[in-house]
């Protein structure tokens, strides 16, 4: 017994150990097996100042691992690097940039060669080097992703009663181990949508009345810091930005100490990018434990989220997972908030549904209502999800005039959050003003009240239009012409990851475990979600037409795929059902969900992490 | 005991929900003046240089713009003075305010000194008679040295003609123009939303409670 109960304490530190040295395994055997089994060398070579092209001759035909260019240039230089055989060839050509900032840019050729030639697309100030080498590398970013990998293999199947038991853990575990691997994957290199606005935001708000911008932080508030290609490019980038992040040469300004609605969702970065700060962290540092903030403040909603749902904790857990959202918590992006917040206030809002005679309890409203509230600060239109609440039947109240004012006041509230869309409380703004001038500066041509106009003059062609944009974006899903799963800059995993997640989510939504509660929405409150998914869509499809496209528009461009993120719940909850029962056991259940998930998310990270940067 | 603090709950709710509806009137009859800080140039775009016009006490640089309908109530000229000098002198600008037919009006100057712990900042400088200051302006600045400083500080600018704007150093048109922000007062109403937002959820809230007991009884 107590041999059992050693083995048992031994396995937690047993499972990390295991999977750190499988993992070093990996690295060593397979990812560096060229350098164990082939000449290992370091050739130079010198780029002369005068010329664009340079031969770099090596003695016999081997594996070139990496290229190190060093050359100073004014401005931003291409280059190409074709590989020669042992007959002179051409094996190969790659293409890179020399930034002049770094001064220096290095390659992950991977190939056999016997010579390089190195083409410049300018003359260099002075001359430089190009250095071709094969050698050994541990690379800490490869050995985390297998680390990552085997310990959540493990920990899934050993731990599974427990992941049964407790799948919010389970989500937590997954979300913050695959989140903290992508934050060091990406370091300082601006991939999220508009990172430059959200990172600028976030610094501002980590200080109170006076901003003090260095060199490095305007360098990203403008989108001009370098963007690295791999680990030594890496190092390259983060040592620059370390050097501009002076203090002493940083611009000055005051802003108000208000933290205004809009800016709240920034709060946990801003909080963490404070703390780094007062702590003297490396710059690069700083800006990771900022994202973690981020990560940190989704993971704990989503996890009340799984926690309280009195049904399909499986499909919350599979929606809280999805990559896209796991992605935007892992960066600069206000997305986490909106998306965390509104998952666990259509959670809540959910479980009220399900007990229709049972009055409400007003903690619950409170935390619905503040959900929902905090969940739309950064994009009020969603706040239009909580007119699901006006459907409460009477039953819900405590008199049926309450009821009623109830109804009322919600509506009140959903109006009040929507105006602030066209003009802001807090600065007097009018309404008329924003339609009238209103509109994207990106795009040419908007003008929201004349796109009102239009819409109204022709209502049935805009109807059209917006249903075949919708049903189209759906389609397009499917088919691969747009991709629903995506890493912003980073690109997208393909169209089979959307369909293993629609997958997933549609099989944790229809089939249900035994041992759980499962019973599905009335028919009139499963149209009832039905239709506000559908109406939300369409608005947010609208608010897009207006604000972002020209007046007139034939198409409507602009609508991102994660705009519909916090719309996914109740779309499924629509689709929950006491028939279709998983007979083979909940343990097994919720290995599957989460095996699918974690799989998935891992592939999400080495396919657009690892194997772009890091291979 | 249960039904005495249930009822006290309510009462709590509602006295929360008076008193954030108090706030938003209050918020709404009374306005925080607060200054608004419009970029007018001030971060550097990919492939522009920075360039210094040092203020030596012989130098004047002349800045015109327009601010549209706003009334501006001081400018945040971009100035640097290098690691080793510590200015002790003063910055001085002197405003202009051109009309529609195109007469220039003097307004006045403002002056501040600047600030020796910093070596570069976006030094504010308020300008006087807020209300004549829109439309099209000229500014004039110019540093007023202490006596004894070894070195000047420079005012800094983008090595390229910004368009709407036009910066005269010693009556010479400069090709680049200024970094600079300016400020302009407004009424804000920092607590409206917050207010009203908490004041309608507690609304919400309070309406859900009530003794279900009792309902059943009638």
């Amino acid at each position: 017994m107590r041999k059992k109960q050693h083995f048992r304490a031994m396995r937690i530190p047993a499972v990390i150990v295991a999977a750190l040295v499988f993992s070093l395994l990996v690295e060593l055997f397979f990812f560096n097996r060229k350098a164990l089994f082939e000449k290992n060398y370091e050739t130079s070579g010198r780029i002369e100042a005068g010329g664009t092209e340079t031969i770099l001759e090596l003695e016999e035909e081997c594996y070139i691992k990496t290229v190190r260019i060093t050359a100073s240039f004014e401005e931003a230089v291409d280059y190409r690097l074709i590989a020669l055989d042992a007959q002179g060839g051409e094996a190969g050509e790659w293409t890179g940039v020399i930034s002049p900032k770094l001064k220096e840019s290095v390659y992950n050729l991977r190939t056999q060669a016997a010579g390089l030639v190195l083409i410049l697309s300018d003359v260099p100030e002075s001359d430089g080097v190009i250095t071709a080498a094969n050698f050994i590398e541990w690379s800490p970013y490869r050995i985390l992703f297998f680390w990552v990998l085997f310990g959540l293999a493990a920990w899934l199947w050993l731990w599974r009663a427990f992941v049964a038991k407790k799948p919010e853990y389970a989500f937590a575990v997954i979300a913050l181990t695959i989140g903290i691997h992508l934050i060091l994957l990406t370091g300082t290199n601006q991939i999220s949508y508009d990172e430059q606005t959200h990172v600028s935001k976030t610094w501002n708000l980590s200080y109170i009345g006076t901003v003090y911008d260095t060199e490095a932080v305007l360098e990203l508030k403008t989108l001009r810091a370098p963007h690295f290609n791999n680990r030594w490019e890496r190092e390259l980038t983060e040592s620059y930005l370390q050097g501009i992040h002076d203090y002493d040469t940083a611009e000055v300004y005051q802003q108000t100490k208000m933290i205004h609605y809009d800016r709240r969702a920034y709060l946990p970065m801003a909080l963490f990018m404070a703390a780094g700060r007062t702590l003297k962290l490396p710059f690069a540092v700083m800006l990771m434990l900022s994202k973690l903030g981020n990560l940190l403040m989704y993971t704990v909603v989503c996890f009340f989220a799984v926690r309280t749902a009195k049904q399909a904790k499986g499909l919350v857990a599979v929606l809280a997972l999805l990559p896209n959202s796991i992605f935007t918590a892992s960066q600069f992006c206000y997305d986490a908030c909106v998306n965390s917040f509104l998952l666990l206030g259509m959670v809540l809002t959910a479980n009220e549904f399900f007990e229709p005679k049972t009055q409400v309890r007003p903690r619950n409203v409170a935390a619905i209502l503040i959900c929902l509230i905090i969940g739309s600060y950064a994009k009020p239109v969603y706040i239009l999800m909580g007119c699901l609440l006006l459907f409460w039947g009477n039953g819900k109240f405590p008199s049926k005039r309450a009821a009623w004012l109830f109804r009322g006041a919600l509506l009140i509230l959903c109006l009040c959050m929507l105006y602030e869309i066209l003009a802001k409380s807090a600065t007097g703004g009018s309404a008329m003003a924003t339609l009238a001038n209103g509109g994207d500066t990106r795009m040419e041509g908007t003008n929201m009240l004349g796109q009102m106009k239009h819409i109204f003059g022709a209502p049935i062609s805009y109807t059209g239009q917006l249903l075949h944009a919708m049903f189209g974006r759906i389609v397009d899903w499917f088919t691969g012409t747009d991709q629903f799963l995506m890493y912003a800059y980073l690109s997208t995993p393909g169209t089979l990851c959307t369909w293993i997640f629609f997958g997933a989510a549609a099989f944790a939504a229809l089939v249900g475990c035994k041992e759980e509660q499962r019973s599905r929405l009335k028919t009139g409150y499963a149209a009832l979600f039905a239709v506000m998914v559908f109406g939300m869509s369409a608005v947010v499809w609208t608010v897009l037409y207006m604000s972002f496209n020209a007046v007139g528009s034939p198409v409507i461009v602009g609508v991102q795929n994660r705009y519909f993120t916090p719309m996914l719940f109740p779309f499924f909850v629509c689709f929950l059902n006491g028939r279709l029962v998983w007979k083979w056991g909940k343990e097994r259940y919720y290995q599957i969900l989460f095996g699918i998930m974690a799989g998935l998310l891992l592939y999400c990270n080495w396919r657009l992490g690892i194997v772009p940067y890091y291979l | 005991m249960k039904e005495w603090i249930s009822q006290r709950k309510r009462i709590g709710i509602w006295a929360g929900a008076a008193l954030a509806a108090l706030v938003f009137v209050l918020s709404s009859l009374f306005p925080k003046t607060a200054y608004q800080v419009v970029k007018y140039h001030v971060v550097l775009e990919e492939e522009e240089q920075e360039q210094d016009i040092i203020l030596t006490p012989e130098t004047t640089v002349l800045f015109s713009f327009s601010v549209g309908e706003v009334n501006v109530s001081g400018v945040q000229p971009c100035i640097d003075w290098g690691a080793e000098s510590c200015p002790s002198g003063v910055l001085c600008v002197d405003v202009w305010q051109v009309s529609a037919d195109g007469e220039q009006n003097y307004v006045g100057q403002g002056s501040t000194p600047l600030n020796a712990g910093l070596r570069r900042s976006y030094t504010y400088v308020a300008l006087p008679h807020e209300e004549m200051l829109c439309g099209e302006l000229i500014i004039a600045i110019r540093y007023a040295p202490a006596g004894g400083e070894e070195s000047y500080p420079a005012l800094v600018a983008t090595d390229r003609d910004m368009g709407e704007c036009l910066t005269v150093v010693n009556d010479e048109p400069y090709a680049g123009d200024l970094l600079m922000y300016y400020a302009s007062q407004q009424d804000t109403y920092p607590l409206l939303f917050d207010a009203k937002v908490v004041c309608l959820l507690l609304i919400c809230v309070a309406l859900t409670m009530g003794n279900t007991q009792k309902k059943e009884v009638r």
